[in-house]
């Protein structure tokens, strides 16, 4: 069961802002959905290897060696806000 | 009542690859601010990112050289959090399949403690297990403070971002502030044998984070830790401790409850401070990367770089004593640098006498790059110009006494100590004659001393050693003078 207060949670963590009534209507929706996909539950997994990936590669690794870089001075040209060749953010500590 | 301190590390190593973890950006430390960044260490939308190889493989060696079981298939995973210094929002680490598990470190300690470990005293170590040891990226650099207009403002260089790292985690095994950077040495010293991170603490290559908690002495439960962050020097590693292990038991004492938290070491007033901006407890919403598939590693790549594992200063200290009769102490310290060792090494592949290197290496070489603040590798003395002088010595051209001299001037500018003495017109006086000639005339000079010898006051041979050495500018030979002088004292 998922509760009014975890819609809250995930929100927050989403950086996404609702209204009252959309909060309790994705409560009763993700309440739905987890329903829905709790059918995967009656399958027996037993002794089944978990899969992170559902296609089988090989790893495709990449030799170490250097390319080129982006020019700092047109990546900071199209960035929100810069100073110096250094992105500019709102302060992170007090 | 008595309280025992349990300590576990998570030691954060940048690994000396040439590009980062997942693009082909340098991973040059110092470069100016965003020059070595390029879409996907940016994040920008549509990239995808490679593996690099040899980060792989740098962190399969690390994890053998600490008896770690390698994973054949581990899994990069996400762990999503907002801050500025993450481009994409999430960081690619490694969660629930982590390259390496297990293994451990034998560090050297005073505290006798069973049940693990070997011996009391000196040369007693203990095994601190280790939980774990996965690959992930660095985030970028923020700055605070510094740049023109920055009320109110951080700064961000993305250079760093991507950068690879492996993090090796302890189990909770250390007992004292000691050990810990007993413990944190030895891994550092053993990454540098490895070559795959350079160690630094300074620059942050190499970074440490404690958990720290304690429990009334003879219990088994562990207490509520506490996490400690923000020391960049072994020396920061032990006082943080330390000062948590102390603040904890007074807490205690006091009857205050330890609160699990997140606290900064401060080096200037020497306290830890709890980091009031995480008061939300963390959600990292792990789940397993999309964009990369398991990082496969077979047992052919296993046993090609287990082949390629240099000898580690465990090895090498074993080495040295047993096969070359250093003290345990002296052997310690020539390995406790992958440098120090390689110049003690060459030195003896010159002019094969170890306990005469060693003792050169450790109390008159260190002590001269002490006092200079130099390391070894840049020492103006080499492996070639102390072998030579050690070889003076061997063959008597050279007495201690005048090798101090010779060698501080050797140190100071790189000339060999051939050309010193020459130059010096120093050579040892090994002619008999040569002694015995001075000796007599000092003897001449002193008839009223000889006889009181002659009577008994044998503490004046020292009077006439003296003299010799003296009249020669500490250029007789010791061994050869005291017996030349013994004999015509006694004729």
């Amino acid at each position: 069961m998922i509760t009014r207060k975890e819609i809250e949670q995930i929100a927050m963590l989403a950086r996404l802002e609702f209204s009252d009534s959309e909060m309790g209507r994705f409560t009763e929706q993700f309440n739905r959905m987890v329903e829905f996909v709790g059918k995967l539950q009656t399958v027996e997994t037993q002794g089944v290897e978990p899969t992170s990936h559902a296609v089988p590669l090989k790893t495709p690794y990449r030799e170490d060696k250097t390319g080129p870089c982006l020019n700092p001075q047109e990546v900071m040209n199209v960035a929100p806000d810069a100073v110096q060749n250094f992105f500019r953010v709102p302060k992170v500590i007090e | 009542m008595n309280y025992e301190p349990v300590i576990g590390l998570e030691v954060h190593a940048q690994l000396k690859t040439e590009t980062k973890a997942f693009c082909s950006c340098p991973t040059r430390f110092g470069a100016q601010p965003n020059t070595q960044i390029c879409p996907v260490c940016l994040g920008l939308p549509g990239t995808l990112p490679v593996l690099n190889r040899r980060m792989v493989e740098f962190a399969i060696r690390t994890a053998l050289a600490f008896h770690g079981e390698i994973s054949k298939d581990s899994v990069f995973a996400r762990k999503n959090y907002f801050y500025p210094d993450l481009p994409k929002g999430y960081q690619i680490s490694q969660y629930d399949r982590p390259l390496a598990v297990g293994g451990y470190l034998d560090i050297e300690t005073k505290v006798p403690s069973p049940p693990r470990g070997e011996g009391q005293g000196e040369g007693a170590t203990r095994r601190i297990r280790l939980v774990r040891i996965h690959m992930e990226e660095d985030a970028g650099k923020l700055i605070h403070e510094g740049i023109p207009g920055s009320e109110g403002s951080s700064f961000v260089d993305y250079n760093r971002a991507g950068v690879p790292l492996i993090e090796i985690v302890s189990e909770p095994d250390l007992r004292s502030p000691e050990e810990a950077g007993s413990y944190l040495r030895l891994l550092r010293s053993v990454v540098q044998y490895l070559d795959v991170c350079d160690g630094n603490m300074e620059e942050g290559s190499l970074r440490c984070d404690a958990n720290v908690s304690v429990r009334p002495e003879g219990s088994e439960k562990y207490g509520t830790k506490v996490e400690v962050k923000n020391m960049n020097s072994f020396k920061s590693v032990e006082a943080a401790i330390q000062y948590e292990i102390d603040r904890q038991i007074q807490a205690i004492a006091a009857g205050e409850r330890i609160v699990q938290e997140t606290r900064l070491w401060d080096a200037d007033p020497q306290k830890t401070f709890s980091m009031r901006s995480k008061e939300e407890a963390h959600d990292y919403r792990y789940f397993p990367e999309p964009d990369l598939i398991p990082v496969m590693v077979d047992a052919a790549w296993i046993e090609k770089v287990q082949g390629g594992l240099p000898e580690l200063p465990d090895a090498k200290r074993r080495r040295f004593v047993e096969a070359l009769e250093l003290s345990h102490y002296d052997a310690s310290v020539l390995v406790s640098s992958k440098s120090i060792a390689d110049f003690f090494e060459k030195t003896i592949a010159i002019y094969n006498k170890p306990k005469m290197a060693s003792n050169w290496i450790l109390s008159e070489l260190l002590r001269y790059l002490h006092e200079e603040g130099r390391g070894i590798e840049q020492s103006r003395v080499t492996p070639q110009l102390l072998a030579e002088m050690l070889r003076m010595i061997g063959d008597g051209a050279l007495s201690g006494k005048m090798a101090k001299e010779i060698f501080k001037e050797v140190y100071q500018t790189g000339a060999s100590a051939v050309s010193i003495v020459e130059k010096k017109g120093l050579k040892q006086v090994t002619d008999e004659s040569a002694i015995a000639q001075v000796i007599d005339q000092v003897l001449a000079k002193h008839p009223d001393k000889v006889q009181d010898y002659k009577a008994g006051k044998e503490k004046l041979f020292g009077f006439f050693v003296g003299e010799v050495m003296k009249a020669t500018r500490g250029q007789a030979n010791p061994q050869k003078l005291n017996t030349l002088l013994k004999t015509k004292l006694s004729s």
